[in-house]
């Protein structure tokens, strides 16, 4: 389990989170949902250990995280990043599976999934916006944290890019890691999801099950994120 | 880029060079007794490498400040430091990326001394060595000043402004050393000091552990401000730590007084007789000046006696009167101005001397010590020479190395 407690963090006088807390069962996943600013990335950032948070506690199991700790347990992928730009893909995938200790059945197996095997040789500078979303996610996949955690995984794929991705995230969730993900597109998080933590100016709007949410914003049993996100913020 | 100048730029410093040593070395092949004053070192092999000195000061620390800024702006650091690779490790392989990169940069000097030895000049290994040595320790300071430039800016451009005023900040220390102030003495901290005695042909303790105590201060500086999850609190109390470290270590380097002379001709020696004729003063020596530091006299005591006096005899005390007062002024109206008193426990002596054959007997008197015999190892013989212009060198430096500096950076970019 992933608690989260009481996660505050400013920059100046703009409070980019404010006492969030929120937990996630293992193998689960769970969605960060939030318009533009609400904190989303902030949140990410915290929980990997890559930005100083003000106060609050992050949990793993029985074990406070510190941030010095985890990075064993997280690994988050940034949305919109090109990482070692001039290298080709084969390159950066092989030193990430390299690092990770990942056999090279795994490797390949994430290159298919993900059809990447076209662009290996590519240097990651040229590579199309749906291309390098899917080098993002292999690099995500790569890493061995029980906690993944992926900024707008599906922002720049089209539809079938997405649905090949969705059941490659619940395998990966269903043998045994958390993934955590920040996505802007509500129908795509109903998509996916089991669990949901909604951001709103920096603030926890609800957090849980859709069931749950939907008891939470007092909405009729059926209705979608949408109205709830809606009736909560 | 970095490659593609240094070719031309360390080849018309090197082409000079030879073209002046052969003006230089024309009279001494037609009169022998001239030639002990031409060494090739300092003739041309310096010169040559004082161009790479220019390309590491000015051009090298862009090189060092991409390898983190790249990572900052493309988002790779935050992978890496998620990585089980420890941010220890991961700093250090770009450190030794960066020393191979150095390497490359000076390749054009290895190129201009294999020329060198091809048109039959003199290299003499130990004080070639020693110079590549210094410059390597240099580009060790360049490359750590330039990563912790990079990692507490926020772009490229920041870190390079930082990178620059720090070592062309050197230079402004240089020029204030000329003067008498308190800046003088600063300037003994500047990157250009560190590099003098390695280009002099000596091998000094106290700077190699000046500068090892510098690079490993602003690596773990670098380490401390590279991972952006730290608070600022953390980043400001670890830094004052490791600076504190850094200056209760630096002085450590200063008992180190020791060095060693690697030049053919020993020129920063005494012969070894003498040496070890003075090595039997074991009471202190003490030596009171009145020379200001711009009197030529000065220099010509600091370079002819002073300098090797410290070598042999680290405990000597020297002290100058006239250390604070500019040598125009002091034309005669102090009657004490020139005077050089020397003195050994209670005795004590006289003079205005600055030249070894008038001084060293003075010291032998002083001390009670026998003059020692004269010396029967050969006088450097010195290396004139005249390379004619082929114009094989601008070939070269001017059009083979760019042709091969492009066609190395367009086939990495094409893979």
């Amino acid at each position: 389990m992933l608690r989260v407690e009481n996660l505050s963090k400013r920059y100046g006088d703009l409070r980019a989170l404010e006492h969030v807390s929120f937990q996630t069962p293992q193998n689960s996943i769970a969605g960060v949902i939030g318009p533009n600013g609400a904190g989303k990335t902030t949140l990410l950032l915290g929980l990997a250990g890559l930005l100083p948070i003000d106060s609050g506690s992050i949990r793993w199991g029985d074990t406070i995280l510190s941030a010095n700790t985890r990075r064993h347990i997280t690994f988050y992928v940034e949305d919109a990043i090109r990482p070692h730009a001039l290298l080709s893909v084969e390159s950066v995938l092989r030193f990430y599976a390299s690092v990770f200790k990942r056999k090279k059945a795994l490797f390949n197996g994430i290159i298919e999934r993900l059809a990447l095997r076209d662009s290996l040789r590519s240097r990651v500078s040229i590579l199309s916006k749906g291309t390098a979303k899917r080098f993002l996610i292999a690099i995500g996949l790569l890493s061995t944290q029980p906690v993944l955690m992926l900024d707008e995984p599906f922002d720049g794929l089209d539809l079938k890019q997405t649905l090949q991705v969705i059941p490659l995230l619940r395998e990966i969730s269903a043998a045994g890691r958390t993934l955590v993900l920040s996505i802007h597109q509500l129908r795509d998080a109903e998509r996916i999801c089991d669990r949901f933590v909604l951001l709103n100016n920096g603030r926890l709007a609800g957090s849980g099950t859709l069931v749950e949410l939907q008891t939470i914003a007092g909405g009729a049993q059926g209705s979608g994120l949408e109205e709830i996100f809606l009736a909560l913020t | 880029m970095l490659l593609f100048l240094t070719g031309p730029l360390v080849g018309y410093s090197f082409i000079q060079a030879v073209s002046l040593y052969g003006e230089a070395s024309r009279p001494a092949l037609v009169t022998p007794q001239m030639a002990a004053g031409l060494n090739p070192f300092d003739g041309v092999i310096i010169p040559t490498y004082g161009s790479l000195y220019l390309a590491l000061t000015l051009l090298f620390p862009f090189v060092a400040i991409r390898m983190i800024s790249a990572d900052k702006d493309s988002g790779a650091l935050h992978l890496l430091l998620q990585t089980p690779v420890r941010p220890t490790a991961l700093l250090a392989s770009k450190v030794v990326a960066l020393s191979f990169a150095l390497f490359l940069a000076e390749l054009p000097g290895f190129l201009a001394l294999f020329y060198w030895r091809l048109s039959d000049g003199h290299v003499y290994a130990p004080e070639t060595l020693c110079l590549l040595f210094g410059h390597f320790l240099y580009g060790l300071l360049v490359i750590t000043i330039s990563l912790f430039a990079a990692t507490v800016s926020e772009t490229a451009s920041t870190a390079a402004l930082l990178a620059l005023a720090c070592t062309l900040g050197s230079w402004v220390l240089d020029f204030a050393a000329g003067g008498n102030s308190w800046l003088a003495k600063i300037s003994g901290l500047s990157l250009t000091a560190a590099l003098k005695p390695f280009e002099q042909g000596l091998l000094p303790w106290n700077v190699i552990v000046g500068i090892v105590i510098a690079v490993a201060g602003l690596i773990a500086l670098t380490l401390i401000w590279w991972h952006p999850g730290r608070p600022l609190g953390v980043k400001f109390s670890r830094s004052a730590a490791a600076l504190l470290a850094c200056f209760v270590l630096y002085p450590v380097s200063h008992f180190l007084t020791r060095s060693i002379d690697l030049t053919e001709d020993q020129r920063h020696s005494f012969s070894p007789t003498v040496s070890a004729a003075l090595r039997q003063i074991h009471e202190p020596l003490r030596i009171t000046l009145y020379l200001a530091p711009e009197d030529p006299r000065f220099m010509d005591f600091d370079h002819s006696i002073l300098a090797k006096l410290r070598r042999v005899l680290p405990r000597t005390e020297i002290v100058n009167r006239e250390a604070s007062q500019a040598a125009l002024f002091k034309t005669g109206e102090d009657p004490n101005y020139g005077l050089i008193v020397y003195e050994i426990g209670a005795r004590r002596a006289e003079s205005r001397s600055t030249s070894p054959e008038e001084v060293l007997p003075l010291l032998w008197n002083l001390a009670a010590i026998a003059p020692p015999g004269s010396d029967t190892e050969a006088a450097y013989p010195g290396y004139p020479l005249v390379v004619k212009s082929s114009g094989r060198a601008e070939l070269l430096f001017y059009i083979f190395w760019p042709a091969c500096s492009f066609a190395g950076w367009f086939l990495f970019s094409r893979r």
